[in-house]
């Protein structure tokens, strides 16, 4: 098996985690967990793609540096959105919050 | 540049004396009337001062340099003898409005345009080109009016006309705001004949300038030459001549100047007697030299001399005979007026027609001279005997004679010189005048011009018969009897008047003196090579010269003596029942009249006719239809409008909405669909990958 394919797997292991996350839960901290996951599933592509380049070059592990730093405020964020939600509804279950829908 | 600048400041002291009037008038209303004499006086003093000491020639800076145009005064002797007579009597008449102004209204306007018409006047004179001269020539007309309509409240007593009198149908009676306007609109006719004249000249010779045009006189691409190859160089002259025939109030133009009495006797002493209506003389005596040269050159002269000289002596026999039966005192004196300037004009267009150029020329401007000097005194007194009895109608006076000595001397010293009495100014200039229209062989003119000799003698007496001799009228008794008696003038007005009539006479005894002098000095205008004047020396023998001086007295004497048994001694009661040629004089020949029916009725029928059968008939009609058709049309759209845009827009808005409706149904807000949504894509993304991208 190559390592490439070896990679993949593990990637798509990742996406279909979070996917089946983002489809069944309804709690708004378990989605973002979800959201994380599937991140870190393309995350995990770049590098192997940059890694196992030939000649390896090091922009991906740059780029995916980048990205983790901006899925930490992505989820700093998310979170602080969730505790304001749960403090104004007592509740964070996605399905009921239908406020904003026309 | 030091010399030059006297010159100019002739001109410019008045203009600014009038722009200094009104602040003058905050301060303190002697301040005003001193201040407007002085400055009257000031261009006085250095009008004299540049005659004798400034050198002749032609002060110009730049004005236009584009088109060739310069400011300049012309310093030469032509301008400074009219500047000398225009300012000094001027002067006298300024001195004179101060007593007799006092107490009417309107005195800081009158101030105004007093000076301002005396700067014009002097630029009029002094300019050395003719657009200058044209401004200064427009600016006396305006003041001309201004003065003309000073009681603008059109009290009846400011009036001329005789009450109720009409001439087929038109009144003659003038308000000084109509004969203000008659006045400016009739001036104006001649005025436009002047311009297009003033630019067919320049547009040919590419300047303004009097030097300048006479001095590209010569040769084939002159000027002249240029015009005469077009035809239009005798057009020109003639309508050159349009002007001065306008403002000199000569035939067919002269009927604004009876009506202009309205103005205040000091005012028509000063604009239409002694200076503006002299402005035609003095530019016919400017430009008809230049014309006579351009002229001479095809052959030209005789026919615009002879209009010159048809059109003075017609006008001097027309406004004579008008004079002879006028009822008012200072009608009588404007009808003399363009009867006199009449012959000034004679006597400019037999300079062209006869062998001595020079001769014609200095005797039109020689009587100009003494009739400035014995026309102002006569109106001046005039003035005051209608202030004293209170009327404009000699009937209505008489037997002044008593009760004013210095003024009734001053008036038969000033009539007599008018009549042509041997030894008075009057006398040897209008006799030059008869004696060069006989020795020019025009007979005719000669018949007219002495016909014109016994009617001036004949109406002088009857005026002065009339007003000083016989006994009071009734209405002077009524005067009397309340109170109010018949005196002389206070020194201001009756010095000026007194000065004028004995400066008349002193100019009639001094005229064999200084006529030689000035003779020679007007004539060194024409110094230069240019001018081939013809200089032939008529020299009569001492007999005829004599006998034409005989037949001229004696003619103006008979006259005289037929009105003296007529008027003097007796009471003179005015009839309205006239023999018919009286009457035909009275009605002034009916020219007025026609005139009014002609052009102020025709143009107010033609504009009735435009408004009834243009504006109503036609263009209100077309209006009309042009209005339904829009109102038509636009209701037409209107359907269209709501029909078929506004439905259109609306369906497809109403699309829109049901379009919309059934998108938002995808908008679940179900966050599960929305991911099942995005696997599902990626899932056929993979298919697509897999099974199209990756099986090629």
């Amino acid at each position: 098996m190559e390592p490439l394919s070896s990679f993949f797997a593990v990637s798509v292991i990742l996406l279909g985690i979070g996917i089946y996350g983002l489809m069944t839960k309804r709690n708004a901290i378990r989605i973002l967990f979800s959201v994380e996951l599937i991140y870190n599933a393309a995350n995990l592509n770049i590098i192997a793609f940059a890694r196992l380049r030939n000649p390896p070059i090091a922009t991906g592990q740059v780029l995916v540096l980048f990205t983790i730093a901006l899925a930490a405020m992505e989820a700093a964020v998310g979170l602080s959105i969730i505790i304001l939600v749960s403090r104004l509804n007592a509740e964070i279950d996605l399905s009921k919050l239908s406020k904003l829908k026309g | 540049m030091a010399t030059s600048l006297l010159a100019w400041l002739i001109w410019v002291t008045p203009l600014v004396g009038a722009l200094l009037t009104p602040l003058f008038a905050k301060i303190h209303s002697k301040v005003r009337d001193v201040a407007a004499v002085g400055f009257t006086l000031t261009a006085a003093v250095l009008a004299t001062i540049t005659a004798l000491t400034v050198s002749a020639g032609d002060y110009t800076v730049a004005w236009i340099p584009s088109l060739n145009i310069t400011a300049g005064v012309l310093v030469d002797p032509l301008s400074l003898f009219m500047a000398n007579i225009v300012a000094w009597i001027s002067l006298l008449i300024m001195i004179y409005s101060i007593g007799y102004m006092k107490g009417e209204f309107g005195l800081t306007r009158y101030w105004f345009f007093m000076n301002l018409f005396i700067g014009n006047m002097l630029l009029l004179v002094l300019a050395d080109n003719l657009l200058m001269m044209f401004f200064g020539w427009e600016g006396v007309g305006l003041c001309s009016y201004a003065l003309i309509g000073h009681f603008y409240r059109d009290e009846p007593q400011y009036w001329v006309g005789t009450p109720g009198d009409k001439a087929l149908g038109v009144s003659e009676e003038y308000s000084p705001t109509k004969s203000g306007m008659k006045a400016f609109i009739m001036t104006r006719i001649g005025d436009i004949a002047l311009l297009i004249a003033i630019f067919l000249i320049y547009a040919f010779a590419r300047t303004f300038n009097y030097n300048q045009l006479v001095t590209q006189l010569g040769g084939s691409g002159s000027w002249a030459a240029n015009l005469a190859r077009l035809g239009l160089l005798l057009p020109t002259a003639l309508l050159f001549f349009g002007g001065p025939i306008g403002k000199s109030a000569q035939f067919p133009l002269q009927e604004w100047l009876p009506d202009a009495m309205t103005g205040p006797a000091s005012v028509s002493a000063l604009i239409h007697a002694a200076t503006m209506v002299k402005a035609g003389v003095f530019l016919t005596g400017r430009m008809g030299p230049v014309f006579f040269i351009a002229l001479s050159q095809f052959n030209q002269v005789p026919q615009f001399f002879g209009v010159v000289a048809w059109i003075g002596a017609l006008t001097a026999l027309l406004a004579a005979t008008q004079a002879a039966v006028a009822r008012e005192i200072k009608k009588v004196l404007a009808y003399s007026t363009v009867s006199q300037i009449g012959y000034m004009m004679l006597a400019l267009g037999l300079a062209g027609l006869s062998a001595n150029f020079l001769a014609g020329y200095t005797a039109g401007l020689f009587h100009l001279l003494s009739h400035a000097v014995f026309k102002a005194s006569l109106f001046l007194a005039a003035g005051w005997v209608l202030h004293v009895t209170e009327s404009r109608f000699m009937d209505e006076m008489g037997g002044l004679a008593k009760a004013m000595r210095l003024t009734s001397a001053s008036m038969l010293l000033a009539g007599l010189s008018l009549m042509g009495i041997p030894l008075f100014s009057g006398f040897w200039t209008k006799d030059a005048i008869l004696s060069l229209s006989f020795l020019g062989g025009q007979y005719i003119l000669y018949g007219l011009a002495l016909a014109t000799a016994f009617i001036t003698g004949f109406y002088t007496i009857r005026m002065l018969g009339i007003t000083l001799g016989g006994k009071p009228s009734k209405h002077l008794e009524e005067l009397m009897e309340s109170g109010k008696h018949p005196h002389e003038a206070s020194l201001t007005m009756l010095i000026p008047y007194l000065l004028l009539a004995v400066g008349s006479l002193a100019l009639g005894l001094s005229y064999p003196i200084y006529s030689g002098p000035l003779t020679r000095y007007v004539a060194s205008n024409f110094s230069s090579t240019i001018y081939a004047l013809p200089s032939a020396t008529i020299s009569p023998s001492g007999f005829t010269d004599l006998l034409l001086l005989s037949v001229s007295t004696a003619v103006a004497i008979v006259g005289g003596a037929i009105a003296y048994f007529l008027y003097f001694r007796k009471s003179y009661e005015f009839e309205t029942a006239m023999n018919p040629i009286q009457r035909f004089f009275w009605k002034r020949w009916y020219l007025d009249a026609i005139y009014y029916k002609v052009f102020v009725s025709g143009l107010l029928a033609a504009s009735r006719g435009l408004y009834v059968y243009v504006e109503q008939g036609i263009w209100n009609r077309l209006n009309n239809i042009v209005a339904k058709d829009i109102m038509d049309y636009s209701r037409a759209s209107d359907q269209l409008d709501t029909q078929v845009v506004d439905r259109a827009a609306n369906e497809v808005a109403s699309y829109g909405s049901r379009l919309s409706n059934l998108f938002r149904r995808l908008q679940s807000g179900v966050t599960e669909q929305y991911v099942i949504a995005f696997a599902i894509g990626i899932i056929l993304l993979l298919a697509y990958m897999l099974f199209v991208v990756g099986a090629t």
